[in-house]
């Protein structure tokens, strides 16, 4: 069953989740922006996506820098920069990263939390990705800064109308 | 003598996550990708702890911890069991399966310490 949240606790709770696993395994402080802000990511980007079904069916991606993205990956393994190998490090770790993220958002979304399930982690790289949904799908938007660099996060919610 | 554990993840990004948190612990580390090579790393190798993904490819954590829990010698072995479900209902579920711990990934060093450290000075007092 769909948690009768509300949207503005909805949003704060995912703010704090994300807030807890950057600071938790990334030792990264993140500040939240305002969503309606126009953010473009520089450069090549990384989306890490996780999609959940069940009671309530859906999608979580997280998109950041090519460049922030190796920054993660080397913070949340606690290594230098020019130890991090290319692509498989990094998408091994920004996966882990959504999916970390995903399993706190779960919990706000369904009732009882346990009865929406996760699915494994995909990583899309690019300079222009965009996710279409059809028009079933409620979306949240939120923006992140974190060390000069922006986080966006996008939820998408198979709507019950 | 350094206690031995057993890192179990399809993720080698959460291996050396756990690897380093267990940095400042004296312990000799063991790896294992799936649960069938967990199976059979912990037969070989017979770890003090077993530190487990539930989510992962070829034989999944929950079918793992059920094979260890039908296997004389390594049923007593601890099983502390990671993911990122964050329910409780979830951690019920596998701890009546037979996990001794259930931990959520985004998790504190610390929290990992201390949650070792418990089970190995329960082996020491045993």
């Amino acid at each position: 069953m769909r948690n009768t949240i509300s949207k503005t606790d909805l949003r704060a709770s995912i703010s704090k989740s994300v807030s807890e696993v950057f600071e938790n395994m990334l030792s990264m402080q993140i500040e939240v922006e305002e969503p309606t802000q126009n953010v473009s990511l520089e450069g090549g980007r990384v989306m890490g996506s996780v999609g959940f079904g069940g009671a309530v069916a859906g999608v979580i991606c997280i998109h950041v820098s090519e460049e922030f993205s190796v920054q993660m990956t080397a913070a949340i393994l606690g290594i230098g920069l020019e130890e991090v190998h290319g692509g498989e490090d990094v998408n091994d770790a920004i996966g882990e990263i959504t999916n970390m993220i995903a399993g706190n958002v779960k919990a706000y979304l369904s009732t009882p939390p346990s009865s929406c399930s996760l699915s494994v982690p995909s990583i899309v790289r690019g300079s222009r990705v965009a996710i279409e949904t059809v028009s079933s799908a409620e979306r949240e938007h939120f923006v992140f800064s974190c060390q000069n660099q922006y986080v966006l996060l996008e939820l998408y919610v198979k709507s019950d109308k | 003598m350094a206690t031995k554990i057993l890192l179990v993840d399809d993720s080698k990004t959460i291996r050396m996550i756990l690897t380093k948190a267990l940095s400042s612990f004296d312990c000799q580390i063991f790896e294992a990708g799936n649960g069938e090579e967990a199976i059979a790393v912990a037969t070989k190798e017979r770890p003090e702890l077993i530190i487990m993904d539930v989510t992962m490819p070829v034989m999944d954590g929950a079918q793992a911890l059920a094979k260890l829990k039908e296997t004389a010698e390594l049923k007593d072995i601890p099983v502390v069991m990671l993911t990122a479900n964050v329910e409780w209902d979830d951690k019920i579920k596998i701890l009546r399966m037979g996990a001794s711990e259930y931990m959520t990934k985004s998790f504190k060093p610390d929290e990992l310490i201390a949650c070792v450290k418990r089970f190995v000075d329960l082996a020491a007092k045993a």
